[in-house]
C-alpha cells in the first residue's frame, strides 16, 4: 500500500503579522456542504440539532457551540464547518475539507484592513461574530466569518489561495505604511 | 450601482451577472416567432425594465430585478425561483 | 514674495526643490505654486494652442495654467498641477509644452498665426489631400498642441484601490463641511469627511476672518480636534471625491503618499470606492473669472487666490497688485492685501454706482480693457467714463463672482438650476435621494451662512436615517450677502480667453455659435471648451453667459454642459491598482504545482490555472522534444497529468436525472449507477456550449466534469435552468472543483501503475471502459474513472486535494519505472488532437454538434436546452463548416491554429475562404504536422487538397482533408 502525504493547501504559504493585524492559518477541521430537499431546511435542521447541537442558519448567519459552525452557504445550503458529518436525512451532504483554505485575521486593525480590500460593509454595527457573507477578496470569491474581538475567519478556494493571502498581505502591509505617513 | 439580494442584502454591483431580460421560455412546440422573441427580440426602453443578474459572487442566486434604465431606480429584487415574470 | 507675519506654512522647516532644473527653497506647507510664486517666478508653462506664456491662475485643483511634469523617467507625471503639489524635499519638476525652453518657445509661432487657428480650424483647413491627415496632419498638430508627455516607460509607481462604508459621507472640509461633520458625528452615526486638501478648512484657511471673535483657523482647529477625538468620525484629507455614482456609491482619489520623498511601502495614490447611506456635499464654489482682451498673461490671477497665496502660503502674489472686480468679495482682495502691506496699485471696479476704497486708487464703473507684458504681466489699461490710462502692475487679480461647485451634485444626471441671486447655477433641491447641497456649493457664501447651512443640512440628513439630532450653539461669523452684480465680458477688441487650459477665447464662442454651433455641448464640441484636465471648472458658467449674450438666450436657457466624472485627473495606474500585472486575476494552482516545479516543468497559463507546459529532461533542450518523448512515452507505457483543473460539479436530488436530461443533448437518465458518459451541453440558441463526462454516482447523485476553460459559466448555466427554468425540481448542485486532486494515468502500461496505488488491484473487466467506481489509495478514500482524453487506455483517480501533491509524486515515480513519467499540456494537446478529441479551440460558441460531426447526440426523444433552435435551417445547412483533419501534402511543413483555408487556385479572398484550422500540432507518432479545422461542406470533401495560407507566420501550404481521428481510429486502445 502507498502511503499518501497530505500537503495542506496552505502547504506553501505563511502565516503573517503586520503591526496590529495578524493572519493565521488555523485548521479548520471539516468542512461539509450540506444543501437541504425543498422545505425541508426545519428537519434537516432538527437532524443537525440532534447531531451537533445547532440548526439550520439564517441568510448571512453563522451558528457556532465548542465542537462545530453552521454557515448559511446560500439558498438550502449550509456549510458545516469542524467536526466531519458523513449523511443527513433529507439533504445532500459533500465532504468540501479540501475545498477550501482557512485564514484568520485578527487584532486590533483586522477590520480596517479587511474593509479596504473586500466590497462589504464589515463594520462592527454591520458585521460581527454570527455574521458569514459571500463576496469577493480582489478577484477571489471568498466566505467571511466574523468572530468576537474584531477578528475574521476567511475561506478561500483551495486553488487561489495563494492570491488571497498575497492580497491579504498587501492590503496589511499598506494599511501600515499609510498609518506610518499620516502619524 | 447596488443590488439588494434578497438573501444577502445590498451588495456592489460587482458581486453580479447580467444576463438579460426576465422572460418565460416558449414551450417547446411554440411558433419560431416565440423562440425568437425569447432568444433575439429586445425592447430596449428607456424606462422601467426587468431583466435576470446572478449573485454569481455571492449566494448563487438567480434575481429578477425591476428597474428604471433611465433613472436607474430599482424597484424591486426578487429570487428567480419565486418570481412569474419568468413563468410561462 | 513672502510677507512677514503671514501665511501657515512652517518657516523653521525649509524645504528645496527644483524647478526646470533650478534649485529654489520654500517651507513645509507651501505647494509648488506658493514656493514658486514666493521665489518670483510667475512663468509657469505654455498654453495648449498657441503657446502662450502662462502663469499660475488660482490656488486650488481647478488650476488651469499651472500644469507641471513631476518626477524623472518612468516615475514621471505629467499634467500635476502645481497649486495641488506639495513640495517636499528633492521635488524635481519641470515645465511642459515648450521647446527649447519656456522662455524660448519655438511653437509660439502658433500664436501669431492664432487669427486662423479659431474654433474647427482643423475641421476647415486640413481637408485636403485626405492622405495627409493621418502622415501629417494630425501628428503636427498633436506635436504642436498638447500638454506633458508620458515617459513612454512602464509606471513604476505602486498605487492601490480600497473600500470604505460609512452612514453620512461630507465632502469637503470648509466651514459647511467642518459643521455638517461634526452635527452628524455627534447623533452617533458613522462619518467619513473627505477632502482634496492637505488639511481640513476650506475657504477658511485662505481668509482673514474671524469666527466668534477669534480667527478663523482657531475654529478650525477646534472642530477638527473635536472631529478626531470621536471614534464614529474618519477624517482622509489629500482626497478628492472624484465621482458620485448609483445608490451610494462614489469614488476618490487619496494622493497618499505624492507629498513625500520616500512613501516606502505606501501607494502613492490610492483610488476608493465609498459606499454612504447619505451624503452631504460641501464642495465650497469655484471663483469665476472675467473675460477681457489679454486676461492669460502670468500675474492675472483669480482674487480669491492672491487671498489664498496671502494668507495660508504668507506670499504676495506681486509687489504692483491691481484688483478688477464687480464685487465687494473681489475688493476683500484690495483690502486684505493693503493690511498686509502689498503695495495696491488700482481697485477696478465695474459696478459705477459704488463708492471708491479709502486706502486704494479706485475706478468705479471702469474696467480692465488691454494688458502688455511678454512673459509676464507689465501694465494694464483701465477705461472708465473718466477716459483710460495704463498702470504699472504685475499681478491683476480678478473677480466676477463665485460659481458654486456643483459637478458632484450633477454627476447622476441631475440638472442645476440657475439662481439670479448670485448669477450662478446651484445643484436642482431635492433632485438627489440621500443628498444634500450646504454651504458655497448650494450657494450660500458668507461663513456664517455656510455653518449654518452645513448643521441644517446634515439634521435633515439625519431625519432621514431616523439619528437623533444633537442641539448646537448659536455662531458668529461674517454674513456679508453677496453682492456681486453679474458681469461677464468686457466689450473691447483684442483676444478675450475664457478657457486658458484649451486655449478658448470669446471670439471662439461667438463663431461657434454663428456657425449653428449654439447649444451648449455642440459649443463645448466645436471649440473644445470645457474639455481639458480642469474641465473646464473656472470657465464653464463665463462661457455659458457669453453663449447667451452671443444667441439672445438668456444663461438660464443656455443651461450648462454635462457634468461627468472624474471631478479632477485619476491616473489610470490609481483607477487599475488591482488589475496591474500578476492582480490582473487570480492564479489558480492545481494540487501538484509545487511537484511540477521540482520536476523543473515551466508552466503555461490556461484560463486562471498555471498549468505545466512540459516536463524537460536531461539533454533536452527544446519544448518540442520533450513534448514528443511525452506523447512517445503515453502511447507505448504510461503517463501521468494532473487534470484537476476540469470543472467538477455534483448534481443531487430527486430530479437530478431529469435535470441532466434536459441540460445534456443526449440521455442521462439512463445511465447505471457506476457508468459514465460523454455528454454534450447546448446553449439555447443550439450551439454548442461545452462538453464533459457525467458519471452515475447514485441513484439522484451525479457528477459532471466540465471543460477547464467553461467550468464556471457552465456552473452558471446549471444555476440557471435551476432556479429560472426548473424552479419546482428537487435539484441541488455544488461546484467541488476544488475540493479534488484528480490524475490521469494514461497508456498501455497505466493499469500497472495504478494497481500499484490502488489499494485494491483491479482489471479491465471490473473496471470497463466509461465506467467508475470507490477507490481506497493509501488508505484514502477515493475514486477511480476508466475515461481517456489520450485514446490509451486510461484511468483517474481522484482523490481529496491535500493529497494530489503526493499522489502525483507516486504515480510520476512509478510510471517511471515502466518507461513513462509526467506529461504536460503540449503532450495532452498533441495526444487529444490525434485522436480528434475537441477543446475550446473547436468549441468556438459559433458550432453546432452535427458542425462537429456530434448530430447523433442530439435526443430526438426529449426536450433538452438548445433543441428547438439547433434545428433552425441556419444551423442545419449543407454548407456549414464541418470539423475534419488535415495532413500536408507532400514535404512535411508547420500548420498553424488560425490558419485559413481557400479551394487551390482560388483568389485569396473574404468571398472564398471556405474555413480555418483550429487546432495544430506535429504528431511524433505519425511523424508529420496534423491538424483540425473547420471547413465548409467538410466531411463530404475528405481526400480532396486545401490550400492553408497564413500570412503572418508566412504559411502557405496544401493539406489533405482527412477524418479528424488521425489515431486509432475505432478506439481499440482505450476501450479493449
Amino acid at each position: 500500500m502507498v502511503d499518501l502525504i497530505a500537503r495542506l493547501p496552505g502547504a506553501e504559504i505563511d502565516a503573517h503579522s503586520e503591526g496590529d493585524c495578524v493572519l493565521g492559518l488555523p485548521e479548520p477541521g471539516a468542512l461539509t456542504w450540506v444543501s437541504a430537499e425543498p422545505g425541508q431546511e426545519k428537519p434537516v435542521g432538527k437532524a443537525l440539532q440532534d447531531a451537533l447541537g445547532l440548526g439550520w442558519p439564517r441568510p448571512g448567519r453563522v451558528l457556532s457551540n465548542a465542537q462545530a459552525r453552521i454557515a448559511w452557504f446560500g439558498d438550502r445550503q449550509a456549510l458545516v464547518m469542524g467536526p466531519a458529518l458523513k449523511s443527513l436525512a433529507g439533504a445532500a451532504v459533500v465532504d468540501q475539507s479540501d475545498g477550501w483554505l482557512l485564514m484568520r485575521v485578527e487584532g486590533a486593525g483586522a477590520r480596517d484592513m479587511l474593509m479596504r480590500l473586500l466590497p462589504l460593509d464589515l463594520r462592527a454595527a454591520s458585521f460581527g461574530p454570527g455574521h458569514v457573507a459571500r463576496s469577493l477578496a480582489g478577484h477571489v470569491p471568498v466566505i467571511v466569518l466574523g468572530r468576537r474581538g474584531g477578528a475574521f475567519d476567511l475561506l478561500a478556494p483551495r486553488s487561489m489561495a495563494r492570491t488571497t493571502h498575497g492580497d491579504l498581505v498587501r492590503a496589511m502591509k499598506t494599511r501600515l505604511a499609510l498609518r506610518a505617513l499620516d502619524a | 450601482m447596488r443590488i439588494k439580494c434578497p438573501l444577502c442584502g445590498e451588495r456592489d454591483l460587482r458581486e453580479f451577472t447580467y444576463r438579460g431580460a426576465a422572460l418565460p421560455r416558449p414551450a417547446p412546440d411554440a411558433p419560431d416567432e416565440a423562440w425568437d422573441a425569447y432568444l433575439h427580440l429586445r425592447d430596449n426602453p428607456a424606462g422601467p425594465t426587468r431583466d435576470l443578474w446572478h449573485h454569481r459572487a455571492g449566494c448563487s442566486a438567480w434575481l429578477v430585478v425591476r428597474r428604471d434604465t433611465a433613472t436607474h431606480e430599482i424597484f424591486g429584487v426578487e429570487l428567480a425561483t419565486r418570481s412569474r415574470a419568468v413563468r410561462a | 514674495m513672502r510677507v512677514d507675519g503671514r501665511g501657515l506654512v512652517d518657516r523653521t522647516r525649509p524645504v528645496r526643490f527644483s524647478f526646470d532644473g533650478r534649485f529654489y527653497e520654500g517651507y513645509q506647507g507651501d505647494t509648488l505654486a506658493s514656493a514658486l510664486l514666493a521665489n518670483g517666478v510667475r512663468l509657469f508653462g505654455r498654453s495648449f494652442k498657441y503657446h502662450r506664456p502662462r502663469g499660475v491662475f488660482t490656488a486650488g485643483s481647478e488650476e488651469p495654467n499651472a500644469l507641471v511634469t513631476v518626477g524623472r523617467g518612468a516615475e514621471q507625471t505629467p499634467n500635476i498641477r502645481a497649486t495641488v503639489q506639495e513640495i517636499f524635499a528633492g521635488l524635481e519638476a519641470r515645465s511642459q509644452n515648450r521647446w527649447p525652453s519656456l522662455k524660448y518657445d519655438l511653437l509660439a509661432a502658433n500664436d501669431v498665426l492664432s487669427p486662423f487657428l479659431s474654433a474647427g480650424f482643423y475641421y476647415k483647413t486640413f481637408m485636403w489631400p485626405r492622405s495627409f491627415w493621418e502622415k501629417l496632419y494630425e501628428p503636427l498638430i498633436r506635436r504642436a498642441a498638447g500638454l506633458g508627455a508620458l515617459s513612454g516607460a512602464p509606471d513604476r509607481g505602486v498605487y492601490d484601490t480600497a473600500w470604505a462604508n460609512c452612514d453620512v459621507l461630507v465632502v469637503g472640509a470648509g466651514p459647511a463641511g467642518l459643521s455638517a461633520a461634526l452635527t452628524a458625528a455627534r447623533s452617533g452615526l458613522d462619518v467619513l469627511l473627505v477632502d482634496e486638501n492637505p488639511a481640513p478648512g476650506g475657504r477658511l484657511t485662505g481668509e482673514d476672518e474671524l469666527i466668534d471673535g477669534a480667527p478663523a483657523t482657531d475654529w478650525v482647529a477646534d472642530v477638527a480636534a473635536q472631529l478626531a477625538g470621536l471614534k464614529n468620525v474618519r477624517v482622509m484629507c489629500r482626497t478628492t471625491v472624484t465621482g458620485v455614482f448609483d445608490h451610494g456609491t462614489f469614488s476618490a482619489l487619496q494622493r497618499s503618499a505624492t507629498h513625500v520623498p520616500d512613501p516606502g511601502d505606501a501607494p502613492l495614490e490610492v483610488f476608493w470606492r465609498i459606499v454612504a447611506k447619505a451624503c452631504v456635499l460641501c464642495t465650497g464654489a469655484l471663483e469665476r473669472p472675467i473675460a477681457f482682451p489679454g486676461n492669460d498673461r502670468p500675474g492675472v490671477m483669480l482674487a480669491g487666490a492672491v487671498r489664498r497665496y496671502l494668507h495660508q502660503y504668507g506670499v504676495a502674489a506681486g509687489t504692483r497688485v491691481a484688483v478688477f472686480t464687480n464685487s465687494d468679495d473681489g475688493r476683500k482682495t484690495a483690502d486684505d492685501l493693503r493690511a498686509a502691506g502689498v503695495d495696491v496699485v488700482a481697485l477696478v471696479e465695474t459696478r459705477a454706482g459704488v463708492k471708491p476704497g479709502p486706502d486704494h486708487p479706485t475706478f468705479v464703473g471702469s474696467t480692465v480693457t488691454a494688458t502688455r507684458g511678454r512673459l509676464g504681466l507689465r501694465e494694464i489699461r483701465v477705461e472708465g467714463a473718466g477716459g483710460s490710462q495704463w498702470i504699472k502692475a504685475d499681478c491683476l487679480a480678478v473677480s466676477g463672482g463665485w460659481n458654486p461647485t456643483l459637478h458632484l451634485a450633477s454627476h447622476t444626471g441631475a440638472r442645476p438650476v440657475w439662481n439670479a441671486a448670485i448669477a450662478s447655477f446651484v445643484p436642482s433641491p431635492g433632485a438627489l435621494l440621500g443628498f444634500e447641497v450646504a454651504g458655497a456649493a448650494a450657494g450660500v457664501f458668507s461663513t456664517k451662512g455656510a455653518i449654518k447651512s452645513g448643521r441644517y443640512r446634515a439634521k435633515l440628513i439625519l431625519e432621514g436615517l431616523g439619528a437623533k439630532v444633537p442641539r448646537q450653539g448659536s455662531v458668529e461669523a461674517d454674513d456679508t450677502p453677496p453682492s456681486a452684480v453679474a458681469f461677464w465680458q468686457v466689450p473691447a477688441k483684442g483676444r478675450a480667453w475664457i478657457d486658458l487650459q484649451n486655449d478658448v477665447t470669446v471670439k471662439d464662442v461667438e463663431l461657434a455659435a454663428r456657425e449653428n454651433y449654439a447649444s451648449a455641448e455642440h459649443m463645448k464640441r466645436y471649440t473644445t471648451l470645457g474639455m481639458a484636465p480642469d474641465q473646464g471648472k473656472s470657465s464653464n458658467v463665463l462661457a455659458m453667459a457669453v453663449l447667451a449674450a452671443q444667441t439672445g438666450r438668456s444663461i438660464a436657457q443656455t443651461g450648462t454642459t454635462t457634468f461627468r466624472p472624474p471631478y479632477s485627473p485619476v491616473a489610470i495606474g490609481a483607477m487599475g491598482a488591482n488589475g496591474k500585472g500578476r492582480r490582473f486575476a487570480a492564479e489558480r494552482l492545481t494540487p501538484s504545482h509545487q511537484a511540477a516545479l521540482d520536476r523543473g516543468a515551466p508552466m503555461v497559463e490556461v484560463g486562471l490555472w498555471l498549468r505545466p507546459s512540459y516536463f524537460p529532461r536531461t539533454g533536452e533542450t527544446t519544448w518540442r522534444q520533450s513534448c514528443d518523448r511525452e506523447v512517445a512515452m503515453v502511447r507505448k507505457a504510461v503517463g501521468v497529468s494532473d487534470v484537476s483543473t476540469l470543472g467538477k460539479i455534483e448534481v443531487h436530488g430527486k430530479n437530478a436525472a431529469q435535470f441532466l436530461d434536459f441540460v445534456y443533448t443526449n440521455k442521462m437518465s439512463s445511465l447505471k449507477v457506476g457508468r459514465a458518459r460523454y455528454g454534450l451541453m447546448l446553449r439555447e440558441d443550439g450551439f454548442v456550449m461545452d462538453d464533459g463526462t457525467c458519471a452515475r454516482i447514485g441513484r439522484d447523485r451525479y457528477v459532471l466534469t466540465t471543460t477547464t476553460a467553461a467550468a464556471g459559466a457552465v456552473m452558471a448555466h446549471l444555476e440557471f435552468v435551476q432556479q429560472v427554468l426548473r424552479p419546482d425540481w428537487d435539484l441541488r448542485l455544488l461546484s467541488a472543483t476544488d475540493h479534488w486532486a484528480q490524475l490521469a494515468v494514461t497508456g498501455p502500461a497505466a493499469l500497472e501503475t495504478v494497481n500499484h496505488l490502488l489499494d485494491q488491484p483491479i482489471s479491465r473487466e471490473e473496471l470497463p471502459f466509461m465506467g467508475h467506481r470507490q477507490a481506497q489509495i493509501g488508505g484514502v478514500d477515493g475514486r477511480i474513472f476508466r475515461i481517456s482524453f489520450s485514446g490509451e487506455l486510461g484511468f483517474e483517480l481522484a482523490v481529496p486535494a491535500r493529497f494530489g501533491d503526493s499522489l502525483f509524486r507516486l504515480a510520476v515515480a512509478h510510471a517511471e519505472t515502466l518507461g513513462g513519467g509526467a506529461y504536460g499540456m503540449e503532450a495532452l494537446n498533441v495526444l487529444r488532437l490525434e485522436k480528434g478529441f475537441l477543446t475550446h479551440a473547436e468549441i468556438n460558441g459559433r458550432v453546432t454538434a452535427d458542425d462537429l460531426g456530434l448530430g447523433r447526440m442530439l435526443s430526438p426523444d426529449k426536450d433538452f436546452v438548445g433543441k428547438r433552435m439547433a434545428t433552425r435551417p441556419g444551423l442545419v445547412a449543407a454548407r456549414r463548416e464541418q470539423l475534419v483533419g488535415l495532413r500536408p501534402v507532400g514535404a512535411v511543413k508547420a500548420l498553424s491554429a488560425g490558419a485559413r483555408l481557400f479551394e487551390p487556385g482560388a483568389g485569396i479572398c473574404h468571398e472564398n475562404m471556405q474555413g480555418a484550422v483550429t487546432s495544430a500540432a506535429f504528431s511524433p507518432t505519425l511523424g508529420h504536422f496534423i491538424g483540425l479545422a473547420l471547413l465548409e461542406g467538410g466531411r463530404n470533401r475528405m481526400g480532396e487538397t486545401i490550400r492553408v495560407l497564413e500570412r503572418l507566420r508566412g504559411l502557405d501550404t496544401l493539406c489533405e482533408v482527412v477524418s479528424p481521428v488521425f489515431f486509432d481510429p475505432d478506439g481499440g486502445r482505450m476501450r479493449g
